[in-house]
């Protein structure tokens, strides 16, 4: 695959920021990785998003012959990546924005999304109480401890070693260290959840260019971040059945198809995001990508492994545990892997030259894998 | 009591049986006849390619497949926090979220693959199967 990131920003302000909307959120994310490309809108034909890509092309003036809008929740723009690199490689678009934006903490201009009691988890699972993700996508973590032989200590593990990172990380939300005693003794939301176990929830927003080398400057190409594999795939839409997190599962089989089109081993990895809404998921995440064995991901996390100066940095922003979480973060797990790659993350990994990034998207119902590189 | 009812489930045409069975105080799966796997809610072909697909009656004993105690929940269900908020594998290998009840919401109450057996919670005219730690056997 041919394809390349050629620009990668963020909003200004991540937090709190009720005075802009949801798509004020989206359209300031895009102009800023046009800007970070140096590209003027008319020079993209294709726009990709979770909320209302044709919106928001027609608020930046972009007339695109080829639209996006697949929406599966957090990992969506990691697919809008995956299906941008195809449309470019079939000739249906030459430049790709992907944008994100959420307004999940002010609420501002956002699409309110009532009771469904006909839907499946309207059906099955709300009645129960179990509407929060916090109560949904948790519900696995127990099961998953207990057949590994860890217990909550290794939840709190996660939150040390992703502190260490966002304490280096001047955009962060939540930067204080913390020990395990601390984490474990934080309120409980939904035991074995304490707050810090929990990620942020915030307003907040970025943009991608994606294109093709052959569409890209000498300038465009000396910052470019290469999309080398991808993968994604879905399962079941309720937790309770989703069959094994960390067995046949749409985070591997997307994890398996990514590294099986980089062709890349996965001892080969520098660097790692995995979609973090919980405390439990990198540990899920590092296995599904194969960089962990199953059950030993909290062993590399209590050794440091994930830490800085580690062998395998892990959420090198804080992650949506830290750094922030609108509700659909692979925006943000997108924008500090090419960050790491082109050396101008904050929390700087050295040397590092490739990266695998895990999304998760409607509880473990949908994840999309990508594989970055830069030479 | 807060201000906010909690939900109740709305049947679809394809869920109907299996809240029409509830009202009986039955709970069913639906079954592929070919290769016996099993969900909650109804397919319309299972994974093995079998059409044959019926809704079974399930025996109502379980184990405790895994759970969360939620101490905050959305202001609909304040009243009932802190409460138990479970997995179920049923004997015949469905799982479903439901919820533990006669027990106290303690981990130390809650082992992982505890037997549990049915029971019912009324909200309204509808009825929810739940699950409490089973009794011994012989009782
Ligand atoms: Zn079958």
């Amino acid at each position: 695959m041919d394809a390349i990131i050629i620009g990668a920003a963020e909003t200004d302000v991540l937090g709190r920021n009720p005075d802009q909307s949801v798509l004020g959120l989206n359209v300031e994310g895009g102009l800023r990785a046009l800007a970070d490309a140096g590209l003027e809108p008319g020079q993209i034909d294709g726009v990709a998003g979770a909320y209302s890509p044709h919106g928001v092309a027609h608020a930046l003036g972009i007339t695109p012959r080829w639209v996006d809008s697949t929406n599966v929740g957090g990992c969506s723009f990691l697919m809008h990546v995956r299906h941008a690199a195809a449309a470019i490689a079939a000739g249906h678009a030459t430049r790709v924005l992907v944008t994100h934006g959420e307004s999940g903490r002010s609420r501002a201009g956002t699409v309110p999304r009532p009771r469904d009691p006909q839907s499946w988890t309207g059906q099955f699972e709300e009645p129960y109480g179990a509407k929060p993700p916090y109560t949904r996508f948790t519900l696995p973590a127990l099961r998953y401890l207990h057949d590994n032989g860890l217990d909550e200590t290794a939840l709190a593990q996660v939150v040390v070693a992703q502190r260490r990172w966002s304490s280096r990380v001047p955009r962060a939300g939540r930067r204080d260290l913390m020990t395990i005693d601390e984490v474990l003794a934080a309120p409980a939301l939904a035991w074995p959840f304490t707050v810090p176990m929990i990620c942020m929830l915030t307003d907040g927003g970025g943009g991608l260019v994606v294109t093709a080398s052959e569409h890209a400057t000498a300038e465009q190409l000396r910052r470019s971040v290469k999309v080398l594999g991808t993968g994604e795939s879905s399962d079941p839409l309720l937790v309770a059945q989703v069959p094994d997190p960390v067995g046949d599962s749409a985070a591997r089989r997307a994890a398996d198809d990514a590294f099986a089109e980089a062709r890349i081993g996965r001892s080969e990895i520098g660097h790692v995001m995995v979609y973090d809404a919980f405390a439990h998921l990198p540990l899920i995440g590092l296995e599904c990508l194969g960089l962990a064995p199953v059950g030993k991901a909290a062993e590399l996390v209590a050794a440091g492994e994930t830490s800085p100066g580690g062998s395998l940095p892990l959420n090198t922003n804080g992650g949506g545990l830290a750094y922030t979480h609108t509700g659909m973060y692979g925006m943000f797990a997108i924008q500090e892997a090419v960050r790491q790659l082109r050396h101008e993350a904050a929390a700087q990994v050295p040397d590092v030259s490739t990266s695998a990034v895990l999304g998760y998207g409607g509880m473990f119902t949908a994840s999309s894998v990508l594989i970055l590189a830069r030479d | 009591m807060s201000g906010e009812p909690k939900p109740v489930p709305r049947p679809t045409p394809e869920t109907r049986p299996y809240w029409e069975a509830t009202q009986r105080r039955e709970l069913v799966h639906h079954r592929c006849d070919g290769c016996g796997a099993g969900t909650q809610h109804p397919r319309a072909i299972c994974a093995c390619g079998s059409t044959d697909l019926t809704w079974t009656s399930c025996t109502g004993r379980g184990r405790l497949f895994s759970y969360v105690v939620v101490h905050r929940p959305e202001p609909a269900f304040a009243d009932e926090a802190p409460f138990v908020l479970a997995i179920v594998e049923l004997e015949e290998g469905v799982r479903m979220t439901t919820r533990i009840v006669d027990v106290p919401a303690d981990p130390a109450a809650l082992p992982l693959d505890m037997d549990v057996e049915l029971r019912w919670l009324e909200r309204g005219d509808v009825n929810l199967p739940v699950f409490a730690p089973a009794a011994p056997e012989g009782t």
